[in-house]
């Protein structure tokens, strides 16, 4: 953790960005966790490119076997090799979450920043709307859509994404509220500066740092959700992979007891790269705070 | 003084002793012997005849009594009806009451009660989904309703027989299986002068009188219903005080069985343990496990009406289905590859029909030389719930992959299933039934009119087949059509079938004397059961 009572010495020159990756690296659990990160990114994007790994074939003669040489995690019921679609998988974990998070952002941080920026009745709404989409459990929600559109890869992507944006609306919004108020925002106004240019060159840079935080905190969340929609079959459709459907195998209280080597790694990958996410975010939070900057 | 208190310890502390081990030996002989049964949903209405669902009947089993029951190998046993005849020319069923039958309130079910059910159900005011059934009998219209009030032809003859009279001659073992053995009879002198209102209404069928062998005693909506033994039953009193049914989801039956929360399962599609939990419901000393050939089946629906699914093009991709990967390695044995409808435990199985060959490259070659569009991406789709289902879609998307052909799965509840299939919006669905001994069974899903007809034929070669068999009222005189339906499903290959599973059956040793064999025919005698310690 952050050791944030000692005080540090900061180079005067060195630049607000610089001073937080120097920040960054004395987080020991974001530097852990940017490291896995790292690791888990370069395996499933690149493993496949490297290996040859089928996610899609069954082997007629091993359906349903325990870890070999031939099959390093065995295989599934229908005799596809789990390492393969573990590695797969996880790219389809990494495109939800990242993908939808964007979907977010592009859709929240406008919203959020006009409201914030112009106020009244604009204000109301957006915030309002904002509350109603919050009050509606995000799950039950994401199921009825998914359910209502049809599950794919690409309707699970867009309903996470599409809910999220209420996340990045409020934090923006708050930023925007005590950033307006800033003497060189007023005198951006005093010299006529157009209200687009104000927003996004004043405002909307002094709005990034929570942003990225939250961007990290959405994109593990997110990750979660396309798991748990697949785990229940209404996620990414099949012969797709997704640590979600993999763990679906672990309904059966035979696989649960007795073939652990089916659920386990899409289970620990998942808890890794969430964990993982998070300590960057938790890294990315600390470096970019003010507070903790002498 | 101390002595005394000595002493005095000494004589209460035995008898102390004594009367606690009394007690619980009387606990613990007063403590009631109960049967807990599970099943996967729950019955969704307490009216026997107002549902489609084989869930409930799993209750009304309890509580009410049918005429006839069916067993595994396809003949019938007696339950209300003890004996029952057809006439010379096949116009009429006459069956006999078995006289010790009583309404739970100790009053005798008679011929009267049997003749009121039929007139009730047949009301078209009262709700009855499955009033269909009763189409079979003179004074009815297609759909089962009376054409004028109490026009159904069915009269007791005295207080213990009662003769149904039939539209037209009909192969009397139909009828018998079709309605028969669904037709509850509730108690006339509960439900006489009543509106069809007060009948619709749930309250009057909320705490049922009936005359099967448990009383019901309350429920848990969608959770549990407990019932208490009839002491009284006519055909034997059960062996224990009380059942349970329970509903759990299937990944939890097992579970369920091997902690002893649950003593059997329904079988069939209602509740049987899982393929993959299969080995180990087998290792289980608590538990006896029984593979049961049945009569289901899951087939693949080609969608007839696109352009490009000719017969020879629906006929290639039904050689290209590796049966012998689907029943081998993925049912493990558990099954039979299946070419048609009509399952090998059938008796109309066509023993002469030749299996499909599995022929890939046969079946690439006549896609090209059909100018199958092997750029365009078909549309499969597979209904959630029924993992062993899925798993076979994926293997079958594999199989047409291997010809060129692009698959897209689409998993959906099973209404959208129905839905989209309904408005061809498919290339190709999967489905299942349950079966039955009727080899006419399928018909609905091969009638052009029918709305189940997901393979959109438009022809009525299969129909007129079915229906010129189904006319004859012999086995030997309508086996022959049956043979001829199997062989022209084959050839028009709308739907490939693909196999039939066993039902797998576990129950706890405590239980003895259960025919399990006949759980998929819906038949559980549970007042057979035996209980031990």
């Amino acid at each position: 953790m952050p050791r944030s009572g000692v005080l540090k010495k900061t180079n005067p020159k060195s630049s607000y960005f610089a001073d937080a990756r120097e920040k960054f690296k004395e987080h020991r659990l974001a530097v852990f966790g940017l490291a896995v990160l790292t690791a888990l990114v370069v395996i499933v994007v690149f493993a496949p490119m490297l290996f040859p790994l089928d996610p899609y074939t069954s082997d007629y003669f091993e359906f349903g076997t325990a870890p070999s040489a031939k099959h390093p995690l065995g295989t599934d019921a229908v005799g596809r090799d789990l390492l393969a679609r573990l590695i797969y998988g996880g790219r389809t974990s990494l495109f939800v979450g990242l993908t939808s998070t964007l979907i977010s952002l592009l859709i929240g941080v406008p919203l959020g920043l006009t409201a914030g920026y112009y106020r009244g009745w604009w204000e109301t709404l957006v915030m309002r709307l904002a509350d109603i989409f919050m009050s509606f459990p995000a799950m039950v929600l994401i199921l009825v859509l998914v359910a209502v559109v049809g599950p794919s890869i690409w309707s699970v992507t867009v309903v996470i994404g599409i809910l999220g944006w209420t996340q990045f609306a409020r934090l923006v919004f708050a930023n925007v509220l005590s950033v307006r108020e800033k003497e060189y925002v007023e005198s951006a106004y005093a010299i006529g500066t157009k209200d687009f240019t104000v927003l996004t060159k004043y405002i909307l840079p002094n709005s990034i740092a929570p942003i990225l935080i939250s961007m990290t905190f959405r994109t593990a969340q997110a990750i979660l959700m396309e798991s748990s929609l697949s785990f229940l079959g209404m996620g990414v459709q099949p012969p797709m992979a997704s640590w979600g459907n993999l763990m679906n195998e672990a309904l059966s209280i035979t696989v649960l007891s007795q073939k652990p080597w089916i659920w386990a790694p899409p289970g620990i990958a998942l808890v890794l790269i969430v964990l993982s996410i998070n300590f960057v975010g938790d890294g990315v939070r600390d470096a970019l705070d003010p507070k903790m900057r002498i | 003084m101390k002595q005394r208190t000595r002493r005095l310890r000494m004589l209460v502390l035995p008898v102390a002793a004594l009367v606690i081990l009394v007690g619980s030996a009387a606990a613990q002989s007063a403590k009631p012997r109960v049967v807990t049964i599970a099943m996967t949903n729950a019955w969704d209405t307490m009216m026997p005849v107002n549902t489609n669902s084989n869930y409930g009947l799993l209750v009304y089993d309890q509580i009410y009594d049918r005429l006839v029951v069916t067993k595994a190998d396809g003949s019938f046993a007696p339950r209300l009806a003890k004996s029952w005849s057809v006439n010379a020319a096949s116009t009429a069923i006459t069956f006999t009451l078995n006289e010790k039958a009583t309404w739970h309130d100790g009053k005798p079910v008679t011929a009267h009660d049997v003749v009121f059910t039929a007139q009730l159900y047949s009301n078209p005011a009262v709700k009855a989904l499955a009033r269909y059934r009763l189409n079979y009998f003179a004074g009815t219209d297609d759909a089962g309703a009376e054409l004028s009030p109490g026009s159904i032809a069915v009269k007791a003859e005295g207080d213990y027989k009662v003769t149904f009279t039939f539209k037209k001659p009909i192969f009397a073992d139909t009828v018998i299986d079709q309605w028969a053995t669904a037709f509850f009879v509730i108690p006339k002198h509960i439900f006489q002068g009543k509106t069809p209102a007060e009948i619709n209404a749930p309250t009057l069928w909320a705490k049922p009188v009936g005359s099967g062998p448990f009383r019901y005693e309350r429920e848990i909506t969608g959770e549990r219903m407990e019932l208490v033994a009839n002491k009284d039953y006519f055909l034997g009193a059960p062996d224990f005080d009380r059942l349970v049914i329970r509903i759990m989801p299937s990944a939890s039956l097992l579970s369920g069985l091997i902690s002893g929360e649950v003593d059997i399962i329904a079988g069939g599609a209602m509740g049987s343990i899982s393929l993959d939990d299969w080995p180990t419901a087998q290792k289980q000393a608590n538990l006896v496990t029984e593979s049961i050939p049945t009569l289901n089946y899951q087939t693949l629906i080609i969608n007839t009406q696109q352009p490009y699914m000719t017969q020879r093009v629906r006929q290639a991709f039904n050689m290209a289905i590796n049966r012998r990967v689907l029943v081998d390695a993925l049912l493990r044995g558990q099954g039979v590859a299946l070419m048609t409808p009509i399952s090998p435990a059938s008796p109309y199985f066509n023993q002469k029909l030749k299996d499909i060959p599995y022929d890939p490259v046969k079946a690439a070659q006549i896609l090209k030389e059909e100018k199958f569009p092997f750029d365009k991406e078909l549309v499969f789709y597979v209904p959630s719930g029924n993992i062993t289902r899925e798993r076979t879609a994926v293997l079958i998307e594999q199989d047409f992959e291997k010809l060129g052909v692009k698959v897209r799965i689409q998993t959906v509840d099973f209404p959208t299933l129905m839905n989209n299939m309904r408005s061809g919006t498919h290339d190709f669905g999967i489905i299942g039934s349950g079966g039955t001994l009727d080899p006419a069974e399928s018909r609905e899903m091969v009638s052009p009119t029918s709305t189940v007809n997901f393979s959109r034929l438009t022809s009525t070669v299969l129909t007129d087949i079915i229906d010129e068999g189904a006319a004859k009222l012999t086995f030997a005189t309508r086996k022959p059509f049956f043979d001829k339906y199997q062989e022209k499903v084959a050839e028009l290959s709308h739907m490939p079938y693909l196999y039939t599973t066993n039902a797998l059956m576990a129950y706890s040793k405590r239980l003895s004397n259960v025919s399990a064999v006949d759980f998929s025919r819906l038949n559980w005698r549970v007042w057979e059961w035996k209980v031990g310690n």
